[in-house]
């Protein structure tokens, strides 16, 4: 029974990104917060924006281990914004998922096809 | 590019007592990046490749080729923690006169993997009702009595009582709604028949009632949709220079079993060796302690091949949980895609709305 006090046991955060106040507007250069997120999002994204050579810098990192949230630094060279390369970063991601998904699919299917087919041998051969 | 430095990019060394160049080094400094190193998704679908080794219900063992280790460690993480699965989560013990008490009676029912599938079911947020999309509801009714037609004399507990022991077969699905029918081809029910609960005696009795829900592996390890969910990275070995016939043995048996293969000449007796399979080799660098095999192997590692190893509890097939935590992953990234583009819209809408307030005022 409830002794009343609820856990949550799955919840979304009201506020899944934010940007950091910097000293200067330069938008070249910018830490967002992602809440509710940890190495599995930082580190990808971190991957894949340091092989865009337009990123000048890039790190990440969990300020608290408590606290369900990571800071992405990002820093571009001139004419570049620190928004693009994490919306660049973000559309790659989602293209490698959709890649990854239907490579994995498809080969699971295939090997699913090849045992069958092979199971089917044998069982003639048994006849 | 020269023929050192491409090594160094695909494979990490072994040494005796070190690592040579473990981290990833696709990251040059600004204006050094060469064509490879920068990340495009046409040269990512021509180089990566999948490979599947063993295929079960319960267990995949496949090969990613071709990735980073950050994406692949976000999967397996994912795998871990992240793909949704059915478990008990609030227990009304109605009746337990058992010896164990409430806490822990409800704590190992929470642990007792349920069949459901979770995608036919919605997340309950703390605000939400219980309704047939969200909950599952489970009965557990167990009483212990003494065997009437048990033999005198008889001291095994199972012939002397009747439910001398509740398993989790005893747990019974309580359909709600429209459930009935829609699962009425693959029931809910425990993923195990005879996970002991607890053993009972004459006039103990259990009368308890659960809701299971949807819920993750980062919020309690019931929710975790695997046993093991494990990488390793595909072992390389060379063989530099010929190994002497009479040490041929020796050198086989540095290595895990079936890595090295054999051959010997009919004619004269002399030994060659071989690598046959590096993938079954478990890394020791036993070679690396005798000084007669020095300069003769080299040991490393493929740095984008990654042999994966999944283990299902048994709510999903093993190759539906690694095509989930790969939705999971694109998920989480379309989810920060929309809200940065959000946050985007409403500065730039704020910034726009201060413009509009200059103009009119002049």
């Amino acid at each position: 029974m409830s002794c009343g006090v609820t856990v949550p046991y799955y919840s979304e955060p009201a506020v899944k990104i934010s940007i950091l106040p910097e000293v200067d507007s330069n938008p070249a250069a910018a830490t967002f917060v992602l809440f509710n997120e940890d190495h599995t999002l930082g580190n990808s994204l971190r991957h894949l924006l340091m092989r865009n050579p337009r990123v000048v810098y890039c790190g990440y990192s969990a300020p608290h281990p408590t606290e369900e949230k990571i800071h992405l630094r990002i820093q571009t060279e001139e004419g570049y914004t620190a928004v693009e390369a994490l919306q660049k970063s973000l559309d790659d991601l989602v293209s490698v998922c959709d890649h990854m998904l239907d490579t994995f699919t498809e080969s699971v299917t295939e090997f699913a096809t090849a045992i069958e087919a092979s199971e089917g041998t044998a069982d003639q051969m048994q006849e | 590019m020269s023929s050192a430095v491409d090594r160094k990019k695909r494979f990490v060394e072994l040494k005796s007592n070190r690592i040579e160049h473990p981290s990833s080094i696709s990251f040059p400094p600004v204006g050094a990046y060469e064509h490879e190193d920068v990340f495009s998704i046409e040269k990512f679908q021509k180089t990566f490749k999948v490979q599947v080794i063993k295929l079960t219900d319960d267990h995949i063992e496949f090969d990613f080729v071709g990735i980073d280790a950050a994406l692949a460690n976000a999967i397996r993480r994912i795998l871990l923690a992240e793909v949704p699965t059915m478990a008990i989560e609030n227990v009304y013990v109605k009746n337990n006169t058992s010896v164990l008490h409430d806490e822990l009676l409800c704590h190992r029912l929470g642990l007792i993997p349920i069949y459901a599938d979770p995608r036919q079911f919605d997340f309950k947020f703390a605000e939400d009702e219980a309704t047939d999309i969200n909950t599952i509801v489970l009965s557990l009714n167990v009483k212990c009595t003494h065997n009437p037609s048990a033999p005198a004399g008889a001291s095994d507990p199972n012939v002397r009582y009747i439910n001398s022991t509740a398993f989790s077969r005893d747990i019974k699905w309580v359909p709600q709604g429209p459930q009935a029918e829609r699962f009425a081809e693959d029931p809910i029910r425990p993923v195990h028949d005879a996970i002991e609960i607890i053993r009972l005696r004459p006039g103990q009795e259990l009368d308890i009632d659960m809701h299971c829900v949807k819920g993750i592996g980062k919020i309690h390890a019931k929710w975790s949709p695997v046993s093991t969910a494990f990488y390793r990275i595909m072992p390389q070995i060379d063989i530099l220079k010929p190994i002497p016939s009479e040490l041929v043995d020796k050198f086989v048996d540095c290595f895990s079993p079936g890595v090295m293969t054999v051959s010997t000449d009919s004619k004269t007796g002399t030994k060659t060796v071989s690598v046959a399979n590096a993938r079954n080799d478990s890394m020791s660098r036993e070679v690396m302690r005798h000084p007669e095999f020095a300069d003769s192997v080299r040991i490393s590692r493929v740095r984008d091949h990654f042999i994966f190893s999944v283990e299902s509890v048994g709510m999903l097939p093993s190759a539906v949980l690694v095509q989930e935590s790969i939705k999971v992953l694109r998920e989480k990234a379309m989810r920060v895609k929309l809200e940065l583009n959000q946050l985007i819209t409403n500065s730039n809408g704020e910034t726009g709305a201060g413009d509009a307030d200059v103009s009119e005022a002049s």
